[in-house]
């Protein structure tokens, strides 16, 4: 009976061993299947992060006065009426249109001709990218998720203008506003809400009115045509998040 | 078999648990998207900060009587334009639809052409003037108007600025300021009175007949009187006329200077450089009989350029104590003083904007090349901000009556106005001028 005893308890670990082993292939296999991602959509990236690089140049002496770093609004468009005259101002003679020095001219053509062939012997290198790529864009390589949404962010940026002038820069830097919209499968808006105001109307019809200004946006490549009909929250900050 | 039963029951509990997560789970992510229809979840995009621009506003043909009609749109296109919060649209680009609507409006076809507003205006004549009715129109705002009123007055040009105001007053909460005067000394050849022009450079008015070098005007704070020196009787004395001109009145005449009058808010002072003493310094004095008040600076510098803040209680001025010309901000009722501009080695001609709510200060400073400029000192930070910069030489900033515009002279000849926020710059007026100073609009 001992004997037999002895024979049997290898077996028995050996079984036990089968067991365990099985238990554990079952939980993995159930905790996999359960986090299946078979028809879950794909997963959009919910942000984007613009670098903005210093410009090369000397550092600006600090006892200086300050320069505009943008450059001044060009004037309005031809005025319509004269400028008021100075009733002292004697009349300007009328300058008859001198002749042309033929021979700056000459020159002058001569060194244009020249400058053009010389650009043209010299082969513009292509900028590095994608031909469908964003001219903002700065990665190499975009994931068809992220590819969609920059399209989106481009189609949009390029009609949206903050209304100057109205609004400060103080005010602006703590305006938000964020619009729904969704697009059909040939990329048209099929509808704009304005999700959450950001309480000063003109900004929220500058974010209404770029929208309504882009109409269509690129149509969604099919992996993605879900979310874009179910509609993406377009984000309108006054300025850039430090 | 107990064993192969205990794998299968092990096998068939854990399939179980696995099913039951994963049905469970499937119609969970379905509803997640589209079920649930909730858009605090929407994948968000956010959209670079965009660039500003002015507001695109259309001024299409005004509508009534021929050349009246005409002349009221040319008032209303440069008032807007001056503004310099609009971007007004080429009225050649609108098509004939747009320009025959009347005093309608379809928001649709005004979209199409990029307007975000659209102001109308119909010019009638009457009896005793003209009548405008005016309308603006905001895209997003239905097809009704947000502004509709109509305008009288003897002055064609008084009824358009009226609506102008009012379509200003619209965007900003606060009317504009056109119908305003602008008084200058006139230089360059010619007689050097003092003028007066509306702030848009038309109905120019000669104030003095003094015959002599006059300079540096200062309205009142009511508009009624300019103060500005002339060197009539041989010596720079102050002297008062009314805004609507006639005989001047002498009210400072000591010995040397007497020179950059501020008027106090209330008008019951002013501010100006006396030398009589042997050294330039501020003092106040009573504008109805120039009877001295007080002595401001008392420092063997040259204190000169005075400028009242709008409450009243402080006083900007320039001062070169330090070596240079900058500027010092001191009491009213004078001592001390304090530097506030350490950036640039030529400050001078502060003015104070009249709004209490905005401690700024424009001034002129001389940049790096040499070149004069226009800058505005946040009183509260220190900080300096340009206001020109690659036009020309500018010089003398005075603020408009609401703070939110600057006139001031420029190399580039005549006075100019610009929206300090916006740099948008406007030549109002072409001719040799020198220190303008900017009044309220005269009652009409």
């Amino acid at each position: 009976m001992a004997r037999e005893k002895k024979r049997r308890a290898p077996r028995r670990n050996f079984a036990g061993l089968v067991i365990t082993l099985a238990l554990h292939a079952g939980i993995l296999g159930a905790v996999k299947i359960a986090h299946s991602k078979g028809d879950e959509p794909l997963e959009v990236p919910r942000d984007f992060v613009i670098a903005k690089m210093v410009k090369l140049g000397k550092p600006r002496e600090k006892f200086w006065l300050p320069r505009i770093t943008q450059p001044p609004r060009p004037t309005a468009p031809a005025p319509v009426i004269k400028v008021a005259e100075d009733p002292n101002a004697a009349k300007a003679p009328v300058e008859a249109p001198r002749p042309e020095n033929p021979t700056i001219s000459r020159d002058l053509r001569r060194a244009l001709d020249r400058a053009r062939k010389l650009e043209q012997l010299i082969p513009s290198e292509p900028e590095e990218g994608q031909i469908t790529g964003s001219a903002s864009g700065t990665a190499a390589e975009a994931s068809e998720g992220d590819a969609y949404a920059t399209a989106i962010h481009d189609a949009i940026r390029k009609n949206w203008t903050t209304p100057e002038g109205l609004i400060n820069d103080a005010q602006l830097a703590r305006l938000t506003a964020t619009i729904k919209i969704r697009v059909g499968e040939d990329g048209t808006i099929l509808e704009t809400k304005l999700l959450r105001s950001s309480g000063n109307a003109f900004y929220d019809d500058s974010c209404v009115t770029a929208i309504q200004a882009t109409h269509k946006v690129p149509p969604p490549p099919a992996p993605v045509r879900r979310i874009a009909a179910r509609g993406y929250a377009i984000e309108f900050p006054g300025k850039d998040m430090k | 078999m107990n064993l192969r039963g205990l794998v299968l029951r092990t096998c068939l509990v854990v399939g179980v648990a696995a099913g039951s997560g994963g049905p469970g789970a499937t119609p969970a992510r379905a509803q997640a998207p589209g079920a649930t229809g909730g858009d605090e979840d929407l994948p968000k995009i956010r959209i670079t900060p965009a660039g500003g621009d002015l507001f695109r506003l259309a001024l299409p043909r005004a509508v009534g009587d021929g050349e009246v009609a005409r002349q009221a749109l040319d008032t209303e296109t440069r008032d807007l334009d001056i503004s310099g919060i609009f971007h007004l649209l080429d009225p050649d680009s609108f098509p004939a639809d747009l320009q025959n609507e009347g005093l309608g409006f379809s928001s649709a076809l005004w979209s199409q052409v990029g307007a975000q507003g659209v102001a109308k205006i119909k010019a009638t004549r009457t009896g005793s003037g003209l009548e405008i009715e005016g309308r603006l129109y905001v895209l997003g705002r239905g097809e009704a108007p947000v502004l509709s009123r109509t305008y009288r007055a003897g002055d064609g040009r008084d009824a358009v600025h009226q609506f102008s105001n009012d379509v200003v007053g619209y965007f900003t909460g606060q009317p504009g300021v056109f119908g305003s005067r602008i008084a200058l000394a006139l230089s360059g050849k010619g007689s050097h009175e003092i003028i007066s022009i509306d702030m848009d450079g038309s109905r120019s008015q000669v104030l003095t007949a003094m015959g002599s070098d006059c300079l540096l005007p200062a309205y009142a704070p009511g508009g009624g009187e300019v103060a500005f020196t002339s060197y009539l009787r041989n010596n720079p004395d102050l002297w008062l006329v009314s805004a609507g001109g006639g005989r001047a009145r002498r009210i400072s005449k000591h010995p040397g200077l007497n020179t950059g009058a501020a008027w106090s808010p209330d008008g019951r002072s002013l501010a100006l450089t006396l030398s009589y003493e042997g050294n330039a310094e501020v003092y106040r004095i009573n504008p109805s009989d120039g009877g001295l008040q007080s002595k401001l600076t008392s420092n063997p510098a040259i204190d000169s350029s005075p400028s009242f803040s709008p409450d009243g209680s402080q006083i900007a001025f320039v001062s070169n104590r330090a070596g240079s010309p900058q500027i010092y901000l001191m009491p009213a009722a004078g001592g001390g003083g304090k530097r506030v501009t350490f950036q640039g080695r030529y400050n001078q001609t502060p003015r104070w904007n009249p709004r209490v709510d905005k401690p700024v200060i424009a001034f002129t400073g001389r940049d790096e090349r040499g070149v004069f400029d226009i800058f505005l000192l946040d009183v509260r930070t220190g900080k300096i901000d340009r206001v020109t910069q690659g036009k020309g030489s500018n010089q003398d900033p005075t603020w408009s009556p609401d703070g939110r515009l600057l006139a001031y002279t420029s190399s580039r000849g005549g006075i100019f106005v610009a929206n300090p926020e916006t740099h948008h710059e406007v030549q109002v007026w072409r001719g040799n001028g020198s220190s303008p100073s900017w009044g309220p609009a005269p009652r009409r």
